[in-house]
């Protein structure tokens, strides 16, 4: 017995227009066993064969599976169980003339839609409390000592504008909503008629354009879904290199600080996996072609007997000098080049800590803020030219505004 | 709640509370006795009484008796024949202010 596989060209919410294509497969000599992604038939189908969908789970107590009893109620109208249809229906059939239609009255299967109209209103309400929790914890992230929620925006319209994701959200958003609208709107339109007592709305019947959104469904969901998650959440393996195979220019910690430095590994000679945090991670926006960050941590050449601090001779050198250097580096539209750089601050900002921010004039920049803690070693810079920006975050014993020259020097195209 | 605050019965609901009116019964039986009272007028098809079933239990109206193997039987409870009462009622004074009319 051959399997033949198609594309489902109606919606699975136009009850009629489903009922009405397999009635015609039927006719063509095939019989659905299984609708899913696409519909999936045998070749035995029987000329003026009726298929029915009954809503599933419309009774207390019944799951996955028809009951027993429905099951016997309907073996005796005459009408077999076929298979279940996602999480919405019960596919039955009958080849007999004679065999009563499933619903004898249109109220009663308005009734027994209640259930898939009550999950799709849940679904809809689940979706709004997920979205309004979101929101929540953007707003209110609670172990800020200085909160500014929505400085960092331009970083999100950045991350917004990664092709890939754009792509997503704008099938998401052109594609995905309309098709669960229209669903929606069918539904509720049978639901709506057949409680009033008026027999169900005729179907649009079968759609190319449905076929086509089937196809892109298949095609694109398996590839994209993964690639997004990835890319939003993933270990960035594909975009993180160690910063010595680094081609693009960036500040290097050796040149910032005085004393001879190296990577852990090199002084301890053990890898305790430190070695990670010397790396550099291209992002990707259509409003920052460039965009990268680069992070360094290093050590003393000369050790103390314990590992990272960052005063170079603390305790009488019981502790080993390590200082750190992150630095963001964003070529974008001039108009974006503060905001980005503020919102860059801002997530390098070390929540638990007061920073004081200062803006200095400083010759080729068109902006350069510094941030400092008191009695701190953490301190933050961003310069700012055209559309370059370059924003660090420093731990150690140099001060940033003594090395203004240096750190320009990324944003006035001079490395 | 009675039959004020659901509104009316559908002619499937209403038929399906009369045939428990004097015994219980199962699935089978129900659609048997509605075919034969209405002489085929009403003839309930299997979701329909499927579905009635399920919300009547859901009100409380019919209470489940009896499960043997694929066949459950039925009863009455009190409200179900409250609700069956009063559309009977709401029905006699349709058909009394059609008369008086006629």
């Amino acid at each position: 017995m051959s399997m033949i596989r198609k594309i489902i060209p109606v919606s699975l919410y136009d009850i009629p227009g489903l009922e009405g294509w397999l009635e015609e497969q039927a006719s063509q000599g095939l019989f659905p066993t299984s609708l899913g992604s696409w519909a999936v038939f045998e070749d035995r189908g029987l000329p003026g064969t009726r298929f029915r969908l009954d809503p599933f789970a419309n009774r207390t107590g019944e799951g996955l599976e028809p009951t027993e009893e429905k099951l016997e109620l309907y073996r005796q109208a005459g009408w077999e169980y076929a298979f279940r249809v996602g999480r919405a229906y019960f596919l039955f059939y009958t080849t007999d003339p004679q065999a009563p239609e499933l619903f004898s009255d249109h109220q009663s299967q308005g009734l027994s839609l209640n259930r898939l109209v009550k999950d799709l209103r849940s679904y809809r309400r689940r979706k709004i409390v997920l979205w309004s929790l979101l929101g929540v914890l953007f707003l209110g992230y609670s172990y800020d000592v200085q909160p500014d929620h929505f400085v960092r925006l331009p970083l999100i319209l950045l991350q917004l504008f990664n092709p890939v994701l754009l792509f997503f959200l704008t099938g998401l958003c052109f594609y995905s909503l309309p098709i669960d609208r229209r669903d929606r709107k069918t539904l509720f339109a049978t639901y709506n008629a057949l409680k009033e007592g008026l027999p169900l709305p005729p179907s649009p019947g079968p759609s190319r354009r449905i076929v086509r959104e089937n196809i892109a469904a298949l095609i694109l969901s398996p590839v994209l879904v993964p690639l997004v998650l990835y890319l939003q959440f993933g270990d960035g393996r594909l975009t993180t290199r160690p910063v010595a195979e680094f081609s693009s220019p960036y500040i290097s910690l050796y040149d910032l600080e005085q004393v001879p430095l190296g990577p852990y590994e090199t002084i301890y000679r053990n890898n305790s996996g430190l070695n990670s945090e010397n790396v550099a991670r291209r992002s990707c926006s259509l409003l920052a072609p460039v965009w990268y960050k680069v992070s360094q941590d290093l050590d003393a050449l000369q050790p103390g007997r314990k590992p990272s601090t960052f005063s170079p001779d603390p305790h009488g050198g019981e502790y080993t000098y390590s200082p750190s250097l992150d630095m963001t580096y964003f070529h974008t539209l001039p108009i974006l080049a503060r905001p980005v750089a503020r919102a860059q601050l801002d997530s390098y900002r070390l929540v638990n800590l007061y920073w004081s921010y200062e803006e200095v004039d400083w010759p080729g920049a068109d902006f350069v803020i510094l941030a400092t803690v008191e009695d701190n070693p953490w301190q933050m810079a961003a310069v700012g030219r055209g559309g370059r920006v370059a924003v660090y975050q420093y731990a150690g014993v140099e001060k940033l505004s003594d090395h203004l020259d240096l750190l320009a020097d990324l944003v006035s195209g001079s490395i | 709640m009675g039959g004020k605050d659901r509104g009316p019965l559908t002619e499937p609901m209403f038929y399906v509370l009369m045939s428990f009116l004097k015994r219980d019964m199962c699935g089978t039986e129900i659609t048997e006795f509605v075919a034969r009272k209405t002489r085929d007028r009403v003839r309930l098809g299997p979701g329909t009484l499927y579905t009635l079933l399920g919300k009547f239990q859901e009100e409380g109206l019919i209470q489940e008796t009896e499960v043997d193997g694929r066949k459950r039987t039925y009863r009455l409870t009190g409200k179900g024949r409250a609700v069956f009462q009063e559309e009977l009622d709401r029905l006699r004074a349709c058909l009394n202010d059609a008369e008086e009319e006629i």
